[in-house]
């Protein structure tokens, strides 16, 4: 079960009365320990403090991918009599000039033409998507196709669905049959990227390269079930002969290490597809392969989580688990209403939310801005309030909007006051 | 010698259909409230009367006419208030009682409010708790700002625009002897200034290590003026600890001049 927030309503009879929501005068350090709660003063600050228990399972706030392990190459497609049964029971039905990807039903999912009995493909290894190669020998040419076997949500939100053209290279013309093979193409273990390195066309530089990493997870656009693609250019040099490309054990970063020396350059797979900043400590730091036999492997989450060795730094920040979500937590100070979900003229108690990172089976106090408690014409304004609070965790565990509150929902509670 | 405890109450109805509230004041007892975290005294408050007024239908210091219980139509999204009237004996001793208002429409309890009338009154102050093994993460400088994506390392030596996008700057720093491991930073709030939350794993902070943990600010949402952020650190081996630290929300130009300095000041 993933983070689950839990605020603490009153007792029983009176869930309205909530122990969870107490106003301070005073700054409190310890959010595991807070003093008691005080009634407001007319036109005096204070801070309100919500405690805020996390049941579930997993913490809030936790990073992307705390996954550890030496960085690597991917495995090749396999170019000679590649396997036509994939994972989860699918299928590739080569029959009557027609290449048919089936489902574990026996239904079919995508169709290809193929040229001749030179194509081969391969599924990413979760069997999420498929790749085809066609590789024509009498025209040299090739292509690549890539579509969905199952729906999926891209990390932008847009819904996928099942059998989609999500990318497309080709046809291109290279410089001999033989020059598209298996060790041209290769998924990430973690199926967030397939790597696309070009046959050399008629012509082409032995200097230059084209290496293309197209990002499932990224699209071109919200309205496009395109993916997008990092399109690499590689100009070998006396001082950079090659360039390795090496994939961290999470899948959402690669490495392009120059071989035997270069600048070490880093792509982000899940997000952007685009140039991965490279920073220690959270500065930005530009790294130099020194030598060969250079090693990466993320060896610790966070700051300087990822070793390098024969590089200019030892070590240099795992982006992959450095950032984390939080909780929200927002006030709001209301009518004394029977129902102050619902109540008219509600004030906001502070303009701006606080955050917290909590960890699975812990609570916190969690503090907003200090506010000053006023009746706007003593004597004759209200004295007594209601202060309404909502944590909401979104997408993990969000809370419904204000407009439903209501004491017996676990993201909001309520606590009545009075201004003196 | 008596004292009148008056709460006004909001009756809504939020609804584009007439509605019927039964609202109604009772006496519980305190012990019910044993987990709303209240210090509430033991002995018993002597209550002489109570009841409700809608639109002033009772004498109040008499508390004559008012019953404990009143039918109150509500016009489509009409609200109506009803006051709730206690009258209890003085008394210099510490003593509490108990009453619940609850609002039923259908059949169902929709609603309701406590009201706790308590001698002496409740306080207006009390010590703040002591922290117990704090985290010993803190701040190396004062919080600053840097243009979005800027090193952090490096201070602005001008203020910058109101229109530019800003990243707040907070150096954490291990400052003692021992290595401190699963080291988090979590910005809580800038006092009202708006910013994007985000927790920062920083994971092993090394003696005397530094981390430069950022977070995109709404600074021009934001008057300008003097805030206090609140940062929560923890790591592996302490209790999560609140750090507030003052910031200045200034921008070129804000006080007619060309610059204006960052931090606190």
């Amino acid at each position: 079960m993933p983070g689950s927030i839990k605020v603490q309503p009153g007792p029983p009879n009176q869930p309205w009365l909530s122990p969870s929501i107490r106003l301070r005068s005073q700054k409190e350090s310890d959010l595991r320990n807070i003093g008691t709660h005080v009634e407001p003063l007319n036109g005096h600050a204070y801070y309100t403090y919500v405690r805020v228990d996390n049941t579930g399972n997993e913490p809030f706030g936790r990073c992307r991918c705390p996954a550890t392990g030496a960085w690597s190459k991917v495995p090749y497609f396999v170019d000679q009599n590649p396997p036509t049964n994939g994972p989860g029971g699918q299928r590739l039905v080569v029959q009557g000039g027609q290449a048919t990807l089936q489902d574990s039903t026996g239904v079919a999912v995508a169709n290809f033409s193929p040229s001749l009995v030179n194509d081969f493909w391969a599924w990413s290894p979760d069997g999420r998507l498929f790749a085809y190669v066609r590789r024509d020998y009498t025209t040299r040419d090739w292509s690549i196709e890539v579509v969905t076997t199952a729906t999926y949500v891209r990390t932008d939100g847009r819904t996928v669905a099942r059998g989609r053209t999500v990318h497309q290279a080709g046809p291109l013309v290279s410089t001999s049959p033989q020059a598209t093979a298996g060790a041209n193409f290769g998924w990430t273990p973690a199926s967030t990227c397939l790597v696309v390195a070009h046959p050399p066309v008629p012509g082409q530089s032995a200097n230059v390269k084209y290496i293309d990493l197209a990002c499932p997870s990224v699209g071109m656009s919200t309205t496009s079930d395109q993916c997008r693609a990092f399109n690499a250019q590689i100009l070998t040099s006396p001082q950079t002969t090659g360039v390795d490309i090496l994939f961290s054990p999470c899948g959402g970063l690669a490495a392009l290490v120059p071989t035997p020396t270069g600048y070490l350059q880093l792509v982000d797979l899940i997000t952007t597809a685009a140039d991965q900043p490279i920073r220690q400590d959270n500065r930005p730091v530009s790294v130099t392969v020194n030598a060969a036999g250079r090693t990466i492997a993320t060896s610790a989450t966070g700051r300087r989580g990822i070793t390098l060795t024969n590089m200019s730094y030892p070590s240099i920040d795992n982006p992959e688990c450095l950032l984390g979500g939080s909780v929200t937590v927002e006030a709001r100070r209301v009518f004394a209403s029977t129902t102050p979900g619902t109540s008219p003229m509600p004030i906001n108690l502070s303009p701006g939310a606080s955050s917290a990172a909590i960890w699975n089976g812990e609570y916190l106090w969690v503090e907003l801005p200090p506010h000053t408690f006023t009746r706007a014409v003593p004597g004759t304004s209200p004295e007594h309030w209601c202060l309404l609070a909502r944590a909401d965790a979104a997408p993990v565990d969000a809370a419904p909007p204000w407009t439903q509150f209501s004491t017996t929902e676990r993201h909001f509670a309520q606590r009545n006051i009075a201004i003196t | 010698m008596s004292r009148h405890r008056t709460v006004d109450i909001a009756v809504p109805n939020m609804t584009a259909a007439r509605a019927v509230a039964i609202v109604r004041l009772d006496r519980t007892d305190p012990t019910q409230l044993a987990d709303a975290g209240l210090e509430l005294p033991a002995g018993e408050l002597d209550v002489i009367g109570y009841g409700l007024l809608l639109d002033d239908v009772c004498s109040e210091p008499e508390l004559e006419g008012c019953p404990p219980e009143l039918e109150v139509a509500l016009e489509p999204f009409e609200t109506r208030h009803v006051r709730a009237v206690i009258k209890t004996a003085d008394t210099k001793k510490a003593a509490v009682a108990v009453f619940g208002v609850t609002d039923t429409r259908d059949g169902n309890v929709v609603g309701g409010v406590s009201i706790v009338c308590v001698e002496p009154e409740y306080p207006p102050d009390t010590p703040a708790a002591v922290a117990v093994d704090p985290s010993p993460v803190t701040l190396a400088e004062d919080l600053y700002t840097v243009a979005l994506g800027d090193d952090p390392g490096v201070v602005p030596d001008v203020a910058l625009p109101r229109d530019q996008r800003l990243e707040l700057v907070a150096v954490v720093t291990n400052p003692t002897r021992t290595d401190l491991n699963d080291v988090l930073v979590c910005l809580e709030h800038v006092g009202g200034v708006p910013f994007t939350p985000q927790t920062w794993h920083v994971g092993a902070l090394e003696a005397g290590g530094s981390f430069w943990a950022t977070w995109p600010l709404e600074a021009s949402a934001a008057a300008p003026g003097r805030y206090e952020a609140s940062i929560v650190v923890r790591d592996n081996d302490h209790e999560p600890t609140r750090i507030h630290a003052p910031f200045r929300n200034s921008h070129r130009g804000d006080d007619g001049s060309a610059g204006a300095a960052f931090g606190d000041g």
